[in-house]
């Protein structure tokens, strides 16, 4: 399967160029795009796994959404990148250490862990993956048996997102023209129309200067 | 599946996780200015915890390491919609989202 190896390598490759990216453009616009590109790679990545149902969930949601958020909180508030430009950080090389020794360590720590094949313990009654269903079906079973109560409260959770974000961003302006159906059918005749009787020649102005 | 013959065993994705997420950490500490970017390296993070729960669930051929994956895509897009309309809110306000200036309540 040297093809497959093949395409995870090319795939983390590209995903880790796009990341480096994401975190050292200077423009906004450029980062959100590229983080767009990263999760790309990674629905990539979850097909070679095997998780298709994850990775279309992956590409709709971030590219889809987040991103669209993204960019649209990115061109709004109209940040100047002359002035992000003048701000480098004064700590810049101890930065890149602490995550390298963070990164070494993880490292370590994963090959230590997995390197003499463990006995690893599996829960008591896994969902065992079946090869021969789709994975998007196995899914689907789950979710709506197993897992209904986690699955519901997720929308509970997105709709209290939503609200609480419309009201965060909600201006109350004077200049809105809105409905009010109160006053709307209160209006009486007396109250709305007016004749007046004009001479002829004298037109509609000389109503109001009487 | 089709991880018989492959060389790509758990290792590579548990490290391509490790590095994104370290990119991710990198991202969060160096920026002092755009906290936009802020926000993205912690998607970035966000990430590499997916790929290490969907890469533990395929090889222990576990299906509910990608549930949970699907529930962190659920939180992550809240936090992100709430956390940018903060954003948006606090802009209005003050009129920049410079981090250096947001100590207010000298916490």
């Amino acid at each position: 399967m040297i093809i497959y190896d093949l395409l995870f390598y090319v795939f983390a490759a590209l995903m880790i160029f796009s990341a480096v990216g994401v975190v050292s453009v200077k423009n906004p616009v450029y980062s959100v795009l590229l983080l767009i590109f990263t999760f790309f790679n990674a629905a990539a990545i979850f097909i070679l796994l095997g998780a298709e149902f994850l990775a279309m969930a992956m590409i709709i949601v971030y590219a889809g959404a987040i991103a669209v958020l993204f960019l649209f909180v990115v061109m709004m508030l109209n940040i100047k990148t002359s002035q992000i430009k003048q701000c480098a950080i004064s700590h810049h090389k101890l930065l890149i250490s602490v995550v390298v020794l963070l990164l070494a360590e993880l490292i370590a720590v994963i090959y230590l862990s997995l390197h003499p094949q463990p006995e690893i313990a599996t829960s008591q009654n896994p969902l065992i993956i079946d090869g021969l269903k789709d994975n998007t079906y196995q899914l689907g079973f789950v979710f709506y048996t197993k897992y209904v109560y986690l699955f519901q409260i997720c929308g509970v959770i997105l709709f209290v997102a939503i609200i609480s974000s419309i009201i965060l961003t909600f201006r109350n302006s004077k200049n809105i023209k809105k409905q009010d159906i109160n006053s709307q059918m209160s209006r009486t005749k007396e109250s709305s129309i007016k004749l007046a009787t004009i001479k002829t020649g004298d037109g509609v102005n000389a109503i109001h200067r009487k | 599946m089709q991880f018989t013959e492959s060389n790509v065993d758990l290792i590579h994705f548990l490290v391509l996780g490790a590095i994104i997420f370290s990119i991710g950490l990198y991202g969060v500490f160096s920026n002092r200015k755009n906290i936009i970017i802020v926000f993205i390296s912690i998607e970035l993070m966000l990430l590499a915890i997916n790929i290490n729960l969907v890469s533990f669930s395929v090889f222990l051929k576990d299906l509910t390491g990608q549930i949970f994956t699907m529930f962190i895509l659920v939180i992550a897009v809240a936090e992100v919609a709430v956390g940018l309309a903060i954003l948006v809110a606090y802009y209005r306000a003050k009129g920049d989202i410079d981090i250096n200036k947001m100590n207010q309540m000298q916490g």
